[in-house]
């Protein structure tokens, strides 16, 4: 009687593994995704979406523009987006007429870059067009894994590499960018004017909403045409109104960004708006004239403390954790029958004061010595003769601290420089010394010049 | 019995307490009416031709300094180390080279009486850091800051009333004038500042009953509205044998160009209270040759 209970038992309980079983291995029917038009976006997984061609890039930026924020959908890459030969020309989202919040047609879904790339030519029809992005206005977005190479052009302002505006107010949810990558070229053709600033930023236009972007790098490019200009924008957010955005090791590593860009932030922007202290965020190539962040470098730089680090984009960099005054090397050599200690410096990444008795000169083509503001700051990018009174040198050395402060070096300076070791590709390279009979100049200086060092190219 | 001689004692320590406290309240207020002591002290001072640069003036064509007291002017008192205080100027009205120089102090050193005094004009620090440049002038920095005259009275004292001997300000340094040239094609300088060094030059002087000297270089800047093309100083030169003096000038021009030259003062000419015009201080501009050569030593 035990037995056969058992046995019933036993068999009750295969007959509910084997259900089981067959009720998860049963197919699910997911549908694909009907745009406009009868177009229809194939599904992988319910409610997810495949990105697989511009066509259909085009189609979901035409579903959005109809008024269908897309919220709780998921859309997912499944190759790469756009060529540099055809690459994407469409926005996602879009308004009726500048400052109009209530006419946008916002994006709400999820975007899984699924570590491809999008490849676009995005241009901003006039001054009054801004948010010139790939996803031109969004709300409570994630969009992780995402690639966007190619180019921006904005007449208007608050252009992006990736989001023109993450939200339109506070109230909106979040706005997350994880593991993303961008590395397009934004050209500002718009020219700030009072209280009408460019506020472009690699990553958002305008964050409003809650913002947080995490293991993000930028290393395309800033460029100007005509009057343009990145006046008060960031290296990632343009105009940053937001509370507490958040950057979780991310990186600023522009090719170039030499442009116009007064009052812009190293990677935000902010009115009304914070970064989060807790931010850790870093920068090879320096922007603006707001510091945020901590400097990375890819060679050893002279006046750091330094640690190894690997950043967003996966590369080892020399974080700078500190700054340490330098001792240089200097020789002594007669002027104007006077015998002064003499040597020459250069670092793009710092401004150094130097101690009474040492002055910093800049030179002119004709060899003439131009002080450096009051000759007791060698300002950071600028390469100069320093020439110290015997009094003052200690071991054969001078000492140049750290500083905040900076001087304007004179125009007409020939003396260039370099963080690095460089080869002289084109002219003859000069670096100052004495030749045989003790004089002091420039004298030629071989097929290469040294890192930190200024020194001259004549044609 | 026990209990009455508790309550005896602590009576009787009572009453002491009162007493104790009336005693002490009677000393303070024999304190607060005892009436303070003043004293003043007055020293009729005398400056003579070449004791004080206070104006610039032009005789037969030449620039001379015109010396005399302002009412107001300070003169710094020490008495042995200790710095009393300063007095005040008051001109006399027939001879503007002379004043009477008085103040009221609280107090005095004991020994006051038959002391030695140290008297400095203009302030009661000793240093010539810091000018501009601006020509001589009644209400100017140079003679208001770094004119400095030297005087030593004896103090004698009747009742809190403290008379000296009369005091003959003799001038401390030269004041001069500067102007610089370039040396190649004789154009002047538009200067922003110049820095002077000499082997003898002082800087500052302190006292600790004795003056002492620290030598070294001496900056002299325009503000940065200023562009004056002559520039003055006052510059003290403290040879032990006299001699010539070679002046090192380093010349900061106002387009950031940079110059070197000496310019020697003879001997005789260092005088203290001398008016020494060099307005054409010959000065190169410092360059760096370009040479087609491989150097001997790189820097």
């Amino acid at each position: 009687m035990k037995t056969k209970a058992i046995q019933i038992l036993f068999s009750a309980a295969l007959v509910f593994l084997f259900s089981a079983g067959h009720v998860q291995a049963a197919p699910v029917a997911i549908e694909g995704l009907e745009l406009l038009n009868g177009y229809k976006l194939e599904a992988y997984a319910v409610n997810s979406y495949k990105i697989q061609s511009v066509d259909d890039w085009n189609a979901l930026a035409d579903y959005v523009a109809a008024g269908n924020t897309c919220e709780g959908l998921t859309f997912m890459m499944k190759g790469h987006i756009g060529s540099t030969s055809q690459p994407v020309t469409r926005m996602i989202g879009c308004q009726a007429k500048k400052g109009d919040k209530t006419s946008r047609k916002r994006f709400a879904g999820a975007f899984d870059g699924n570590g491809k790339t999008l490849t676009v030519d995005l241009t901003s029809a006039d001054t009054n067009t801004g948010y010139c992005a790939p996803f031109a206005y969004v709300k409570a977005l994630t969009i992780k894994d995402l690639h966007v190479a190619g180019k921006i052009t904005a007449s208007g302002q608050w252009a992006s590499g990736l989001v023109g505006s993450s939200g339109n107010d506070a109230n909106d949810g979040k706005c997350s960018i994880v593991n993303c990558h961008v590395s397009v070229t934004i050209i500002s053709k718009y020219t700030s004017v009072k209280n009408s600033y460019a506020n472009h930023g690699a990553f958002i236009g305008i964050a409003e909403g809650v913002a947080t972007l995490e293991n993000c790098w930028f290393d395309g490019s800033f460029q100007v045409e005509g009057n343009g200009d990145f006046y008060y924008s960031g290296g990632f957010i343009g105009l940053n109104k937001a509370q507490n955005t958040k950057f979780v090791n991310c990186l600023f590593n522009a090719v170039s960004c030499d442009v116009p860009a007064a009052n812009a932030g190293q990677f935000a922007n902010s009115v009304n708006g914070s970064i989060d202290k807790a931010s850790t965020y870093y920068y090879v190539t320096p922007f603006g004239t707001k510091t945020q962040g901590t400097w990375a470098f890819t060679t050893e730089p002279i006046g750091f403390k330094t640690t190894t680090m690997t950043l967003a984009d996966g590369k080892e960099y020399l974080v700078a954790v500190g700054k340490v005054s330098v001792d240089l090397p200097v020789h002594a050599a007669s002027l104007l029958n006077r015998e002064r200690y003499w040597t020459t410096f250069y670092t793009a990444y710092q401004s150094f004061k130097l101690s009474a008795g040492v002055l910093a000169f800049t030179m002119d083509e004709t060899g003439a010595l131009f002080v450096v503001g009051n000759g007791n700051i060698v300002p950071a990018g600028c390469a100069v003769v320093l020439m110290a009174e015997p009094s003052v040198v200690k071991k054969g050395t001078i000492t140049l601290r750290t500083t905040g402060e900076n001087a304007t070096p004179a125009v007409g300076n020939v003396l260039k420089g370099s963080d690095t070791e460089e080869s002289v590709s084109s002219g003859t390279a000069y670096v100052l010394g004495v030749d045989e009979k003790g004089e002091i100049g420039f004298c030629l200086a071989g097929s290469s010049v040294p890192a930190n060092k200024a020194y001259i190219v004549k044609q | 019995m026990k209990k009455n001689n508790i309550l005896m004692i602590a009576l009787l320590g009572a009453v002491a307490c009162v007493s104790c406290q009336e005693a002490f309240e009677i000393e303070e207020k024999q304190q607060s009416v005892e009436p303070a002591t003043k004293w003043t002290l007055t020293v009729q001072a005398t400056k003579s031709v070449e004791t004080k640069a206070l104006d610039l003036k032009t005789e037969g064509g030449n620039d001379v300094l015109d010396t005399y007291w302002v009412n107001g002017e300070k003169v710094a008192v020490f008495s042995g180390k200790e710095y009393l205080g300063d007095l005040t100027a008051a001109v006399d009205a027939s001879n503007k080279q002379k004043a009477t120089l008085s103040a009221t102090w609280d107090k005095m050193p004991d020994d006051i009486n038959g002391a030695t005094l140290t008297l400095l004009f203009p302030r009661n620090v000793w240093d010539y850091t810091g000018q501009t440049g601006v020509a001589p002038a009644p209400d100017g920095a140079l003679s208001s800051t770094y004119d400095y005259a030297l005087a030593t009275v004896t103090a004698k004292v009747e009742k809190n009333t403290i008379t000296t001997s009369p005091a003959n300000f003799m001038n401390q340094q030269n004041i001069y004038r500067f102007g610089f040239r370039k040396t190649d094609d004789k154009s002047a300088i538009s200067v922003h500042k110049f820095v002077v060094s000499s082997k003898n030059l002082v800087t500052l002087r302190t006292f600790d009953g004795d003056w002492k000297s620290k030598k070294g270089e001496i900056t002299v800047e325009q503000p940065a509205s200023s562009s004056l093309e002559l520039l003055y100083a006052a510059l003290r030169i403290e040879q032990e044998t006299a001699a010539d003096e070679e002046l090192l000038f380093k010349v900061f021009g106002a387009n950031s160009d940079y110059y070197e030259g000496t310019q020697t003062i003879p001997a005789k000419y260092l005088t203290n209270g001398k008016f020494i015009s060099a307005k054409s201080v010959k000065v190169e501009q410092l360059k760096l040759p370009t040479k087609n050569a491989v150097p001997a030593k790189t820097f």
